[in-house]
């Protein structure tokens, strides 16, 4: 179930709009500012990784393991998007490779059309060279 | 930090991706060189911008193994130290021969060999290859002590912090307006010296007023334009001793106060690309067109001011995305002073670029007029020639040399602000997100930079 709410939200890192990890308890102005500094954060999940990085050595146990919840939220977020962008590394020769056909063809004067039909055939195996790729886990231990 | 053999293999990665780039270039300009197919120039600018692209992916994505980057604590400003050597001495020595040689009737390209060569070219460049040697030579150091006992008797008056470090952006966007100012104006001869003189005395003021250790790590321009080229060095001299590694480590270090910081840093960029600008035929074409009503010296004042507003327009809305996509509460300008410094490998790249070569040419000219100051032909046994030339079947080389320069120095960049976003804010999402809008930037200044190589710029291919 992480799983798929980080997945959903890495697509949302590109539009910028989403939530990371999108847990109902963080609302953006329920945050109370660092009990320590009082500097202000957004998100429970910030303050919570703020208190466990730069007041590290105060911690309250509750503070410990919210921090440490925190990180392996962030460790998932980060896995998924591992994942992805190595899906997108491997289909990436795909893609060139078509983007190298097109120019010879261009060079070679053919018409454009016939370089417009391999669209659907490059775009199929990058998808399934993408899906092969990222679905599958990286080894254990890797964050 | 990104470790060290993961950067080497993010560098090669983008040299490899660069090599079609680079093709693509030669096919463009070879000299003589028979090829086949003219490559479209759109291919070099937007291989070059995948190539920053990807590294972006990469570094970002695999590079954020450990949960967050010990904290630095160690701090940027190298301590003004009140000792000075012999070396600051002579350097004051040479100030005052440089202000009186023209006058003297010496030899007048000694400032302007001084000035554009050796602080605008030569000494940068040793610092961020190899390591400052400005603190050693800072005629300033001889004339610290000097303020500090004339200011003694006075009522202190601080530094006021609205200044910041604006002093230092306006005397180094006024030196980027004297390099590029039409020949026979202020960059040469006695005029230069005069301006050197007013430079030495307003500083001098400025230490009187305000104290020397102050005025000198804040306001005064080459102490600190030296310091920042200095951490992009490769070497990083770490509690007494000396590593070599992966280069601009030391920016992680390099702690920026302020949006007038951020204004220095963008300033150091755009100066290194305005030249470069000016002297394509856009460049020429605009200062032309702009000119004819107010003259050439106007035009150029005009494009250097909406030149460096631009830039830091574009930097300043990148800040602004960064606070939107990271959700932070901070201000704009306080994460623009966090990640500012990214922008650094870049100037040094293009600083090389242009200069490298330039330098080498210029060599015997900058022995000539150091060892004959007076012009009175005491060089002359020597035999060295005006200029080295470089023979125009270099082109392609230096071309490729070019390139390469350039792309390693936007994936340092990449590197880079991967490691000060992590720093920058306490979640690792934050920081990946944070480098979106950077990572746009950066591919903007890519297409760019490869336009401005494309349209061979001074140093550059010949």
């Amino acid at each position: 179930m992480p799983e798929r709410e980080s997945a959903a939200s890495a697509e949302g890192a590109a539009a910028g709009a989403m939530t990371a990890t999108g847990a109902p308890e963080d609302d953006a102005r329920a945050t109370p500012p660092c009990p320590r500094c009082g500097e202000r954060f957004s998100r429970a999940r910030y303050l919570a990784l703020h208190a466990g990085i730069e007041h590290a050595d105060d911690l309250a146990p509750a503070e410990r393991g919210a921090y440490e919840a925190a990180v392996a939220e962030e460790d998932v977020w980060l896995a998924s998007l591992r994942r992805r962008v190595k899906g997108g590394l491997a289909a990436l020769p795909i893609v060139l490779t078509y983007l190298f056909i097109l120019v010879l063809l261009h060079l070679a004067q053919v018409p454009l059309v016939f370089g417009l039909l391999l669209i659907p055939v490059t775009a199929a195996c990058a998808a399934i060279v993408y899906h092969l790729v990222s679905t599958r886990e990286l080894q254990p231990g890797y964050n | 930090m990104v470790s060290r053999p993961f950067g080497v293999a993010i560098l090669l990665l983008a040299f490899s991706l660069a090599a079609p780039v680079a093709a693509a270039h030669m096919g463009h300009f070879g000299d003589g060189v028979e090829t086949r197919w003219e490559m479209p120039p759109w291919i070099l600018w937007s291989s070059g911008a995948l190539v920053v692209a990807l590294s972006f992916a990469v570094v970002g994505a695999f590079a954020s193994r450990a949960s967050r980057p010990a904290r630095s604590t160690a701090t940027v400003t190298p301590p003004l130290t009140r000792a000075f050597g012999p070396a600051n001495v002579a350097a004051l020595l040479v100030l005052g021969i440089l202000v009186a040689a023209p006058f003297a009737g010496g030899a007048p390209e000694l400032p302007g060999v001084l000035v554009w060569l050796v602080l605008w070219a030569a000494l940068p460049m040793l610092a961020y290859l190899y390591a400052n040697a400005w603190p050693r030579l800072d005629p300033f150091a001889v004339l610290a002590p000097l303020a500090d006992r004339l200011r003694g008797g006075r009522a202190k008056r601080p530094y006021p912090e609205r200044f910041g470090s604006w002093p230092a952006v306006l005397v180094l966007l006024a030196l980027v307006g004297l390099e590029v100012a039409p020949a026979s104006a202020w960059h040469e001869g006695t005029r230069l010296s005069i301006l050197i003189l007013a430079y030495v005395l307003l500083s001098f003021a400025g230490m009187v007023v305000f104290g020397s250790t102050v005025y000198r790590t804040r306001a005064e321009v080459f102490s600190r334009s030296m310091r920042f080229w200095a951490a992009c060095s490769p070497r990083l001299v770490e509690d007494g001793r000396v590593r070599w590694g992966l280069p601009a480590r030391g920016l992680a270090r390099l702690r920026l106060d302020g949006y007038a910081d951020v204004a220095f840093v963008v300033a150091l960029l755009f100066g290194v690309s305005f030249d470069a600008f000016l002297a394509t035929r856009w460049g020429s074409a605009a200062a032309a067109a702009v000119g004819n009503g107010v003259g050439p010296s106007l035009a150029h004042l005009i494009l250097l001011a909406f030149g460096y507003a631009s830039f830091l327009a574009a930097f300043t809305a990148c800040a602004v995305a960064i606070r939107r996509v990271s959700e932070s509460l901070e201000s704009p300008s306080r994460l623009a002073a966090k990640l500012a410094a990214s922008l650094l490998p870049i100037a040094v790249a293009y600083h090389f670029a242009h200069n490298a070569f330039y330098l080498v040419e210029q060599a015997p000219r900058i022995a000539t007029t150091l060892l004959d100051p007076f012009a009175m032909g005491w060089a002359s046994g020597l035999g060295l020639p005006a200029s080295f030339a470089i023979p125009v079947s270099w082109a392609p080389a230096a071309a490729l040399f070019q390139i390469l320069v350039i792309m390693a120095g936007h994936v340092l960049a990449v590197i880079v602000a991967h490691d000060l976003a992590l720093r920058a804010f306490p979640s690792r999402i934050q920081g990946i997100r944070s480098e979106l809008p950077l990572t746009a930037v950066m591919v903007l200044y890519t297409f760019v930079g490869l336009w401005l190589l494309g349209q061979g710029a001074h140093g550059g291919p010949l």
